[in-house]
């Protein structure tokens, strides 16, 4: 199917805190190539940090279609969700980009993005970067998203299941509201997830750009780092618990020992040499993995690549052994199929 | 007069088809009603479990998104093809052993109803929602497959809880259904576009939900077998995208909400 071409775009970003380079990534959105769209930011309360930031760019700006929308009421629910339904509504064009954040867009990524979509898509997303990491667990988190995930990511989509990724979903709102628009996710952790569902269940296709958003990371720290992978993993285990309790046994470190393992009880291999043999060759190809997602990723990411697969299974553990998780400072149950309660202390 | 089939799956559970392509599939076709029935399963059972992981049944977490989505639908069949869409869903209890395993329909569900109490309750919970409750491919279903024979094992005391009994499922006619004396319907049980070849129900009313459910509990319908070429449908894409469907969460879990 040939791609729908030009149309316009209301792109919703929803803001909370102050993320590393904020006025950096917003700045960037002020400066994109496209003929038409607006700019919709997102806020909770105008103290919020994010405010003054975005003020001062809109006026910076004044030829680019741009608003702030505070809506204070936030529900127990998804609170990105609950954040966007404001400006959700409120948007102009039928065609919305939802962008968090801390995602940096490059000039051109709009068009690139579009280019993908075409009368049968349902949502077009993309993968996320971890750019200009600073510090052990900046780099850390660069080596989760560029490695880990984009390990699976590019996995699913070799066999056909692009997975949605919140960072940036760009879909129809009148296709969204057939199954009733945003505001179903607002009890969903996992809204990207469940767009993706529900595209698939009305027959649509989700389709993934080839160049990866980028997320700059800077400086994370260790609490930081443990709470969002623990969130994340928890949110995979209850979307999907067989996906979950199995992907430790696809591991590269687990894989390596047991092939090795098998080499050596039926072939009488070396056990060491072998073991070595494996971890070189999943590191190699993982190391190819964050070299196409950052082509600025040295060497020394292999280090933290180590670290990180060792670091994976007491993180796994502690995945596994509940399902709460702190988010943006409230804690939530998450319920088997991704359905999320707050829970007061 | 004009056709109808009240038992159809779509990719919601296990059937292949998306819902707006069950619409386009039987508007298409002339069909003045259909329903919907995806399957409801108990969770609470180890099969339950297995089926809510290979997502071929409602759960509380996606029901939403059915209920909408039939809600929109609704109004797109209504408006290009004059045909009324039905909201339904199958409560399916699903035991090692047969006797114990039962299959009721809900037509015109809009709440969500627990397949895991017993199957009097559950038929007492759908039509306290003004919706019909009908046994499911109540004896053999002459095929090779898993049976449901609980609500036939148990027809006399579940009679008065139930608007109708499934004297057809697909292409078969049930000798011992029809003999029974109970009122009665009959649907394709549809997973896939190849199924339309089963019988179907006739009705002669007005093009209502209201009506329509009306004239099955006053058994003022009557049956066919409906015939249908559809060699060039069922391509491929769908057997492949069904399947990938219901695999994908289980490959890939998720890559992450911000
Ligand atoms: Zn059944
Ligand atoms: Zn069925």
């Amino acid at each position: 199917m040939p791609p729908l071409g030009f149309f316009p775009i209301s792109i919703l970003k929803p803001l909370k805190g102050l993320d590393f380079e904020l006025e950096a990534n917003l700045e960037s959105y002020f400066n994109l190539v496209y003929p038409e769209y607006e700019l919709l930011f997102a806020l909770t309360s105008d103290s919020e940090p994010a405010y003054p930031v975005a003020k001062k760019l809109i006026e910076k700006y004044p030829h680019i279609k741009a608003k702030i929308l505070v809506n204070p009421d936030q529900g127990s629910g998804n609170p990105k969700v609950s954040n966007l339904l404001k400006v959700y509504e409120t948007a102009t064009y039928d065609w919305v980009l939802i962008s968090d954040s801390n995602v940096f867009m490059d000039r051109d990524y709009i068009k690139i993005l579009t280019r993908s979509v075409d009368a049968n898509t349902g949502v077009a997303s993309a993968f996320i970067g971890g750019f200009e990491s600073q510090g052990f667990f900046g780099n850390m988190e660069a080596t989760f998203l560029n490695g880990f995930y984009s390990r699976w990511g590019l996995t699913a989509l070799q066999v056909g299941i692009p997975c949605v990724v919140g960072k940036t979903m760009l879909f129809q709102r009148s296709v969204a509201n057939r199954f009733g628009g945003i505001q179903s996710f607002t009890y969903h952790i996992a809204e990207d997830f469940m767009m993706g569902v529900a595209m698939g269940l009305l027959g649509k296709k989700v389709v993934i750009a080839n160049n990866p958003v980028k997320q700059r990371v800077g400086i994370v720290t260790r609490k930081q780092f443990w709470d969002r992978h623990l969130r994340w993993g928890r949110l995979r285990k209850r979307q999907a618990p067989p996906a979950f309790f199995t992907e430790i046994l696809f591991q590269p470190l687990t894989v390596s020992a047991f092939g090795s393992l098998f080499l050596m009880l039926q072939f009488g291999f070396h056990y060491l040499n072998s073991f070595l043999a494996f971890v070189c060759f999943f590191a190699v190809s993982d190391f190819a993995v964050m070299k196409t997602v950052n082509r600025s990723t040295s060497l020394k990411y292999l280090y933290y690549w180590l670290v990180r697969e060792l670091a994976h299974y007491p993180l796994w553990i502690h995945i596994a052994l509940g399902n709460t998780v702190n988010w943006r400072g409230q804690k939530y149950v998450i319920e088997i199929g991704g359905l999320v309660r707050t829970v007061n202390d | 007069m004009f056709l109808a089939d009240f038992h159809i799956h779509s990719k919601f559970s296990d059937g292949q088809m998306a819902i707006p392509e069950i619409v386009d599939f039987y508007g298409s076709r002339g069909f003045g009603a259909i329903a919907i029935t995806d399957h409801l399963c108990e969770l609470n059972t180890f099969i339950g479990t297995a089926a809510r992981y290979l997502e071929s049944t409602l759960t509380p977490a996606i029901f939403p998104f059915y209920i909408e989505m039939m809600k929109s639908e609704k109004q797109r069949a209504w408006d290009q093809y004059k045909m009324i869409l039905i909201t339904g869903v199958e409560l399916s209890k699903n035991n090692i052993l047969n006797s114990r395993s039962a299959h009721i329909l809900g037509l015109g569900v809009t709440d969500w109803i627990s397949a895991d109490d017993d199957v009097a309750d559950i038929a007492r919970a759908i039509r306290a929602q003004g919706a019909l409750a009908i046994a499911a491919h109540p004896v053999s279903t002459r095929k090779i497959e898993k049976q449901t024979y609980h609500l036939w094992d148990r027809r006399e005391e579940l009679t008065p809880m139930i608007d109708a009994w499934e004297v057809a499922s697909g292409p078969f006619l049930f000798d011992e259904v029809a003999d029974s004396k109970l009122p009665l319907i009959a649907n394709s049980d549809l997973h896939r576009p190849s199924q339309i070849k089963a019988w179907k129900t006739v009705l002669d009313c007005e093009r209502h939900e209201g009506a329509i459910l009306e004239a099955i509990r006053k058994q003022k319908i009557s049956f066919k077998m409906y015939e249908d070429d559809i060699t060039n449908y069922g391509n491929n894409h769908h057997r492949r995208s069904t399947l990938l469907y219901r695999i994908s969460p289980i490959i890939t879990g998720n890559l992450g909400a911000a």
